[in-house]
């Protein structure tokens, strides 16, 4: 059996909801191991991605593979090795905490118990507790630790930071760690925000209005990303080997936050090494359907 | 294992290093002042992720790059200890004259007249700004 | 299936209280009002008030009335019976489904590891032991409480319904239609509402329409002499008709005609009589045109011994409906999107 190298493949994916696309020509490839940050505004396509890997939800267009397989309502070995959670995190609303993880247990053949209550022991909170008594925060971490505790392979997460007090958010990003370092598993979550989660990803996936217009290792994308800026000469040419993402004008000269593909020299240009978070706000701001990400290969052979 | 950690690491976003990159920089810091010593044994990755929020990746990575420098080793199903500190101190001794010229190049910044936000700033720019990038 | 017992406990529980309690108060009724009946039929009054001794027709006549008055509240608990089988049907498929989809809580089912089919089935199998388990007691209460309250007339439509097993089987398909709804709907408040129309519609049409069809009606002549003698004509059904049995129409037939007349005979003959009645004035009685006209006063009804025959074609009904709507929703399962 071929081993998979990427958890999720989508080839020009579409999925309309009567008169609109929620999401369209997506194409990436996220390899295995990663944490991704699938980072756009809402509505631009992150639950809609994330509810069809899951199942939840069937292609209009395009292909998916999850895993290696289709995640259609009939592959339930599937849904055994990927664990959801959706945005609004939902819980039953009557059930006692320890009455979830029974749930979890009764529905999920590779369930640990012990790790279910090893996580809810460092968070803090009590089995016996009725779920609607719970904080806000107390709730997202009942849900991702009902996730976490069926051992999936891939962990796709809607939003899982938002909406959190931050050390509700603190509390929950490092139990998703935890787990991520004791078995390995990929995780691919969304986000509106990317400094909420900005400390824990090496893979980004920037979408706007519908589409993907950057998927990338973090690393990658630092490393050939400048702010080049030149004052008063405006009419300077570009170096070549540059692609503009986001140009500013102020009252002294030009700013271009640009994507590298050949070194260049030369001196007239300042040369600023922007943030990842400067990078995706441009890339969201320009909202082009251009692909800047590179294939599998050149991550094995490259970065790494 | 963990009772105190030999090291607390401390991401700061704001510094335009990758994390990685940080926590070789704060590993090489600590042997090289002493609070690491031979033989001590780093965090786990765990742990580390337990203190800070950090991919479990990052510190592997970092790590490993350690490994590489020479400065810890791993060891199978123990951990990752501290070693060969003497790399550091030649390094350091390599460095002093750069420490030096540092401490002075503060205490004239200092009489000019700028306060330590200022300096700190300059010392951001710097290092984020990149000459002419090459290949 | 203890996922869904534990969903749906506090709803089962409230419907078994409450049925604790409507079976207490039915049998408190029965028992009762099978005193005042055996009272009522055994000398002195033989199920008469008039033409009886002064003393003892003050007697009959006061039990007489307390039978009317306890009739009111008869049907309450009739009325209680008919709601509450379907009710609890429909709120427990509503529960199942709907709910589960406006809670979002489905794509947390959906998203463990079994398939949707199998949810589905989990639902059904725990939610069709907690409506027989509930209602079929319940219905074997109804059925005694039916006979000892009022001593005839088993198959009214009203009366038909709430016993025997025909109940049981309008909950389960009452939660298969709410489960149906659900998938589509996907709202609790709304599939309540139209769980309730629709099944308000079928009940009806079932009862008023197929049923009388299914059975075989017989034919009992009226006699006119019948009336005026102060009889319990309120509780008996009129004339000939035998007081095990369920009375369709009134209406008229030819005389010679021994077979059953259809029901559109029977309207043009009554229009008949009506012109002829009204045809003089002063107006002719209703004898004599019977006389010139040739035709006879009859009554169609359905004989009690045909009760269990309808129980199995109604409850059978109901409950391969049940089944097709449950077939529909373990097909529509996989294709809903959330």
């Amino acid at each position: 059996m071929i081993e998979e190298t990427s958890v999720l493949e989508a080839v020009d994916l579409g999925k309309r909801y009567r008169r609109t696309w929620g999401l369209q020509d997506c194409t990436l490839t996220i390899p295995k191991g990663r944490v991704a940050a699938l980072v756009g505004p809402n509505g631009s396509g992150k639950s809609t991605l994330l509810r069809m890997a899951a199942g939840l939800l069937e292609p209009s267009a395009g292909t998916l593979r999850v895993l290696g397989q289709s995640p259609s309502p009939g592959t339930d070995h599937l849904r055994e090795r990927v664990g959801y959670l959706d945005q609004d995190r939902p819980l039953y609303k009557g059930f006692r905490v320890a009455e979830m993880l029974r749930f979890g247990e009764l529905n999920n053949p590779t369930w640990n118990m012990d790790v279910a209550k090893d996580h809810l022991a460092r968070l803090n909170i009590p089995l016996r507790s009725r779920v609607s008594n719970l904080s806000g925060g107390q709730q997202a971490q009942v849900a991702l630790t009902l996730c976490l505790s069926k051992q999936p392979e891939l962990l796709l997460l809607d939003e899982p930071a938002s909406a959190l007090d931050p050390v509700a958010r603190e509390d929950l990003l490092r139990l998703l760690m935890r787990q991520v370092a004791d078995s390995e598993s990929s995780v691919v979550l969304s986000t509106h925000a990317l400094s909420d989660v900005a400390a824990i990803c090496d893979y980004v996936v920037v979408l706007a209005h519908t589409r993907v217009v950057l998927s990338d290792d973090t690393e990658y994308i630092v490393e050939t990303h400048r702010i080049i800026s030149i004052v008063d000469d405006r009419d300077l040419a570009l170096p070549p080997g540059i692609t503009v993402i986001h140009e500013q004008h102020n009252a002294r000269g030009r700013s271009l936050l640009v994507r590298v593909e050949l070194p260049f020299n030369d001196d007239r240009w300042r040369v600023d090494r922007p943030t990842l978070e400067e990078i995706v706000l441009a890339y969201l701001r320009e909202g082009s359907p251009n692909r800047y990400g590179h294939n599998i290969d050149d991550i094995e052979n490259g970065v790494r | 294992m963990s009772q105190h950690p030999s090291i607390t690491f401390r991401l700061d976003p704001q510094s335009g290093l990758a994390p990685y990159r940080q926590i070789v920089d704060q590993v090489r810091q600590a042997v090289s002042s002493g609070l690491l010593e031979d033989g001590d044994q780093l965090p786990s990755v765990r742990d580390v992720v337990t203190q800070i929020t950090i991919n479990p990746n990052t510190v592997h990575r970092a790590y490993r790059e350690l490994e590489h420098q020479g400065i810890v080793e791993g060891r199978a199903g123990l951990g990752t200890f501290v070693t060969a500190r003497s790399h550091i101190s030649t390094s350091a001794a390599e460095h002093a004259s750069l420490e030096q010229a540092l401490r002075d190049w503060v205490i004239n910044a200092r009489r000019t007249g700028l306060d330590e936000e200022t300096i700190s700033d300059l010392m951001r720019t710097a290092l984020r700004q990149e000459g002419n990038v090459r290949s | 299936m203890w996922v869904v017992w534990r969903q749906q406990r506090s709803i089962v529980i409230a419907f078994a209280l409450l049925a604790v309690v409507v079976s207490m108060w039915a049998l408190l009724m029965g028992l009762h009002e099978q005193t005042l009946w055996r009272e009522y039929l055994s000398p002195p009054c033989k199920g008469e008030f008039g033409g009886l001794i002064a003393s003892n027709a003050t007697f009959c006549e006061h039990l007489q009335s307390s039978l009317f008055n306890s009739g009111k509240l008869n049907n309450v608990v009739i009325s209680i019976g008919l709601a509450f089988a379907p009710l609890f049907g429909l709120i427990l498929g509503v529960n199942a489904v709907a709910h589960e989809i406006e809670q979002k809580t489905i794509r947390l089912a959906w998203t463990q590891s079994g398939s949707r089919v199998r949810w589905l089935t989990n639902k059904y199998l725990a939610s069709v032991v907690s409506l027989v388990v509930i209602l079929a007691p319940l219905c074997w209460l109804f059925s005694w409480w039916v006979g000892a309250s009022h001593d005839a007339a088993r198959i009214t439509q009203k009366i038909f319904a709430i016993s025997g097993f025909v109940e049981v089987a309008c909950g389960i398909f009452c939660f298969a239609l709410a489960v149906v709804i659900g998938l589509f709907l996907r709202r609790p408040g709304w599939s309540l509402a139209v769980g309730i129309v629709l099944f308000a519609a079928i009940f009806l049409g079932c009862t008023t329409e197929v049923l009388p069809n299914l059975g075989s009606p017989s034919v009992a002549v009226l006699q006119n002499t019948q009336q005026g003698k102060g009889s319990s004509v309120g509780f008996y059904s009129s004339g000939g008709v035998p007081a095990d049995s369920w009375p369709l129409w009134t209406g008229y037939e030819p005389k010679r005609e021994k077979s059953v007349p259809s029901h559109s005979l029977m309207n043009r003959l009554t229009t008949n009589m009506n012109r002829c009645q009204a045809s003089e004035t002063p107006s002719l009685t209703e004898s004599y045109c019977a006389k010139q006209l040739g035709l006879t006063h009859i009554q169609l009804y359905i004989p009690g011994n045909q009760f269990w025959t309808l129980q199995f074609f109604e409850g059978g009904f109901y409950l391969i409906a049940a089944a097709l709507l449950a077939a529909l929703s373990l097909f529509a399962v996989r294709k809903v999107k959330q």
